[in-house]
């Protein structure tokens, strides 16, 4: 199989004044370096940063003036005059002495980019600021008084003794399957915490504190109401200026072409950025079923835009087994998303020369797809009953599919309208009735002072204040890297501080996307409104293991904590009629978390699952 | 799971399983109810009950022998004739009979309409909409709105065989007048009725609508498994006329009226 840099980092602080602190992270430092070839990125009194499996294009080191601090990551400029975005080799003078004086706060304006800065204070108390995007993981934790901040938990694990401390936080865990996704500081693990994206955090103490430098609320609370076609064209050249600048960083590109408007409006941005087609293979994903073959789509954006497109079928007699095998991260991933994808995509970008991999993924947040009348309610409160309100309810009733009297009543309702139920899923009533109470550990921070966001706004901010995932956790280092330019800072903040009204002006998702791409992409492609999806190819893997999946979810961890209704299980998985409503999604989902359940009991306990 | 307002289907299903092997060299001697219409999904057959308004779904291996003691029943992949004792197909034949899914007498009670498969959705256009649309739209809901509050499934089905007026096929001149009087609809949609979750009134509605333009479509009525859902939609053709055909294809057709 063939492997692909991924890169990493851990950093070590303790207080200089207590000599057992120091004796312990300097024996941690020799048994990192025995573990794996780290390379020191900083090292001063307290604090030591260490990195591994960097490549050329990816992530480097910023070292800042003085040994004040490290930059870990790809930075590109921000601001209208950036030249052409190629990635920043290094800082100049000038910038540099901003970040610090600035304590990182002018990171996160002039700059953008995948990164985690390490700035001690003026008092040298160790702290590290996450890039606002979150794309580069960021967590942290305490062990014997030394504080550690890292990328990946199974570095840590693997060579300092923190695998046995590590205890389950089961309410986080039920709320993570109902939810399916913590975008909070906790995690599943009582003893690690995330760094959020856009905070400046200290790394000692139980009670660090934690500064934001960059607020995504400050941002949506900030609303342009562009006029014209402005905004398509704003929308348009973000995208294209971010897309050109991961480009920069790469000689090929694999991208995954679903044949849906986010992937296409990568590759388009890819061909607009001047990106040499030769440089671009796509690759799309198809099965049998009702919509899981968006080839003709695919095809048409490829030959569009001139690049080669590689058609996969997807593999239906995967053995799930070997998600098992699933590394220890703070939190269970779902393998949905990758599901029998991962090792081809790892197979063809070694055959392709790539070492990355683009997608769409974002789209739908940051364009706005989602079937609501939530635009009508923005509206109302942004600017009352002014003259285009009733063309705002018209529209909106069009995007939610009700009429425009409901809409009415729910614009007039606003944010006090009740909120839908959740769907528990295979989950007990009693479990998802306490995940529900979980919900200031499980969500952002920031949306708990939300509440003067508008309904739509506030929908879009929860869902973009949950980073995508960059490393796999099954294929780890075997897998291609991640690039999701749709969730770069510059769009995202562009996607926020845009009303949820414009982003779907004529009663469409994505309608200003649409129209900012719509010289770009084929017209067939513009008109779609299906979204592709995979629930056959899902049903098909789940009958396909039945054996496998009642082993693990009748007999494991969840079953025992009470956490899944063995009725509801049994009867999901028993191709029997149920009034029930279980998707084989939440099924595959359980038994991701129940693998992750089973690496933490063989790294606590030493026993296999 | 993970998205909150999942909505379930209106219609509530009820189980029965474990049914036990038929006799195999029985003779057809019974057959659907003229109330029910059934279909198979894998391993399960699924019964609509029209007068009810309910779903039944059957499991169990020895499903396929039924289809030589009933007639209309949905046969599955496996025709093979399987050993079992009379008594134990009589009694699930008596279950189904006492309530009143099946009834004496081997001939199929209702013709079988063909359904196309779903390959084609209307596109959107600008449909040169007028007000004066919004009367028909508002009649038309009214109309269906009633109809589902005081009929079944069954009333509901010989009220839209009543819409049909001369016998009119749907030809490919007719899928373009449907195609503008749909996207019509859609425009004017907003002022008339919400749709979201409520594909029955809504594929009533159009279905009305159209019947008005002398257009006759079919209506369909699909379900499916993993989990249980069932859908509605207006159907000429392979043309979907009130969904995307990628949509309704994930589901089997039950009932196509």
């Amino acid at each position: 199989m063939p492997t692909f840099a991924m890169f990493r980092f851990i950093a070590l602080c303790w207080r200089p004044a207590s000599p057992a602190q120091e004796a312990c992270a300097r024996q941690w430092a020799q048994a990192l370096q025995q573990a794996g070839p780290w390379r020191t990125a900083l090292r001063i009194a307290g604090l030591q940063v260490y990195v591994r499996d960097e490549r050329p294009g990816g992530p480097r080191i910023h070292a800042l003036p003085g040994n004040q601090g490290v930059i870990l990551g790809q930075l590109f400029r921000n601001g209208s005059d950036a030249s052409t975005g190629d990635a920043v080799q290094a800082l100049t003078p000038a910038e540099a002495d901003r970040v610090i004086h600035s304590e990182g706060r002018s990171l996160t304006c002039d700059f953008w980019g995948r990164y985690v800065a390490f700035l001690p204070s003026w008092t040298n108390e160790p702290r590290v600021l996450r890039d606002p995007s979150g794309l580069l993981p960021c967590f942290r934790t305490e062990l014997d008084g030394v504080g550690l901040a890292f990328s990946w938990l199974e570095d840590v694990v693997a060579a300092l003794p923190l695998g046995p401390r590590l205890s389950v936080d089961w309410e986080l865990l039920a709320a993570l399957m109902l939810r399916g996704s913590l975008s909070g500081r906790y995690t599943a693990l009582r003893e690690i915490q995330q760094v959020l994206p856009g905070e400046l955090t200290g790394l000692l103490g139980t009670s660090a504190a934690a500064r934001p430098l960059w607020s995504a609320l400050d941002i949506a609370r900030s609303p342009v109401e562009w006029p014209g076609p402005e905004a398509a064209q704003q929308l348009r050249h973000t995208v294209v200026r971010c897309v050109q600048a991961w480009a920069s960083c790469h000689d090929k590109i694999l991208l995954r072409l679903s044949g849906g408007i986010d992937s296409a409006i990568v590759l388009s941005s890819l061909a607009q950025a001047h990106v040499a087609t030769r440089r671009i293979a796509c690759l799309n994903y198809y099965s049998a079923g009702a919509d899981s073959d968006e080839r003709f789509y695919a095809r048409l954006v490829a030959s569009h835009v001139g690049c080669r497109l590689i058609e996969q079928a997807r593999n239906t007699q995967l053995r799930l087994s070997d998600m098992l095998n699933v590394a220890l991260t703070p939190t269970p991933a779902s393998y949905l998303g990758r599901m029998g994808t991962g090792i081809i995509d790892a197979r063809i970008a070694a055959e392709t020369g790539a070492d990355v991999m683009f997608t769409g993924s974002g789209g739908d947040q940051v364009f706005f797809e989602r079937r609501c009348d939530w635009p009508a309610a923005d509206y109302l409160q942004q600017h009352g009953l002014s003259r285009h309100f009733l063309r705002v309810v018209v529209e909106a009733a069009h995007l939610g599919r009700v009429s425009v009297w409901q809409c009415l009543q729910h614009a007039f309702q606003g944010r006090s309208r009740a909120e839908p139920a959740w769907d528990r899923g295979p989950m007990t009533r009693q479990a998802s009735l306490a995940a529900l109470e979980q919900v200031e550990r499980a969500v952002h921070p920031a949306l708990a002072d939300a509440a003067d966001l508008p309904i739509g706004k506030f929908h879009q901010l929860a869902e973009l204040t949950t980073p995508g995932e960059c490393h796999d956790p099954y294929l780890r280092a075997a897998a291609p890297a991640l690039v999701m330019p749709l969730r770069s800072q510059p769009v995202v903040e562009m996607s926020l501080r845009t009303p949820t009204y414009l982003l779907t002006q004529g009663g469409t998702g994505r309608a200003l996307a649409r129209r900012a791409f719509a010289e770009d992409l084929p017209a067939a492609l513009l008109a779609r409104r299906s979204k592709g999806g995979t629930g056959e190819h899902v049903r098909d893997v789940l009958d396909n293991q039945r054996e496998l999946a009642r082993t693990l979810l009748l007999e494991g961890r969840l079953m025992q904590a009470h956490i899944l209704d063995r009725r509801r299980v049994q009867a999901a998985l028993a191709d029997r009629p149920s009034a029930d409503a279980v998707h084989p999604g939440d099924l595959h989902n359980a038994m991701a978390v129940e693998a992750w359940l089973r690496q933490h009991e063989r790294l606590t306990t030493g026993r296999s699952g | 799971m993970g998205q909150p307002g999942v909505q379930r289907p209106a219609l509530h299903a009820l189980l029965i399983h474990d049914l036990p092997m038929p006799h195999p060299a029985a003779d057809v001697q019974y057959r659907l109810a003229c109330h029910v219409r059934a279909c198979r999904i894998g391993n399960q057959v699924i019964l609509l009950d029209l007068l009810r308004n309910q779903y039944v779904g059957l499991a169990g291996a020895p499903l396929d022998p039924l289809v030589h003691a009933v007639a209309g029943w949905p046969p599955g992949t496996d025709d093979s004739r399987l050993a079992g004792s009379p008594a134990a197909c009589e009694a699930t034949i008596g279950r189904l009979l006492r309530r009143g899914w099946l009834a004496p007498g081997g001939d199929a009670p209702w013709p079988e309409p063909s359904l196309e498969p779903a390959q084609h959705s209307v596109e959107e256009s600008d449909a040169g909409t007028s007000v004066a649309g919004l009367l028909p739209l508002w009649w038309s809901t009214a109309v269906t709105a009633w109809w589902l509050r005081r009929y079944s499934l069954f009333a509901i089905q010989d009220r839209i065989l009543r819409l049909r007026g001369p016998d009119r096929l749907a030809d490919a001149s007719a899928s373009i007048v449907m195609a503008q009087l749909v996207n019509r609809y859609r425009r004017l949609r907003p002022f008339g009725l919400t749709t979201h979750d409520r594909c029955l009134h809504e594929s009533l509605t159009l279905l009305h609508l159209l019947s008005r333009n002398a257009c006759f479509p079919r209506w369909v009525i699909g379900v499916r498994t993993q989990p249980f859902a069932a859908h509605a939609w207006v159907q000429s053709g392979s043309l979907v006329l009130s969904d995307l055909h990628e949509n309704v294809r994930r589901y089997q057709p039950i009932l196509v009226v």
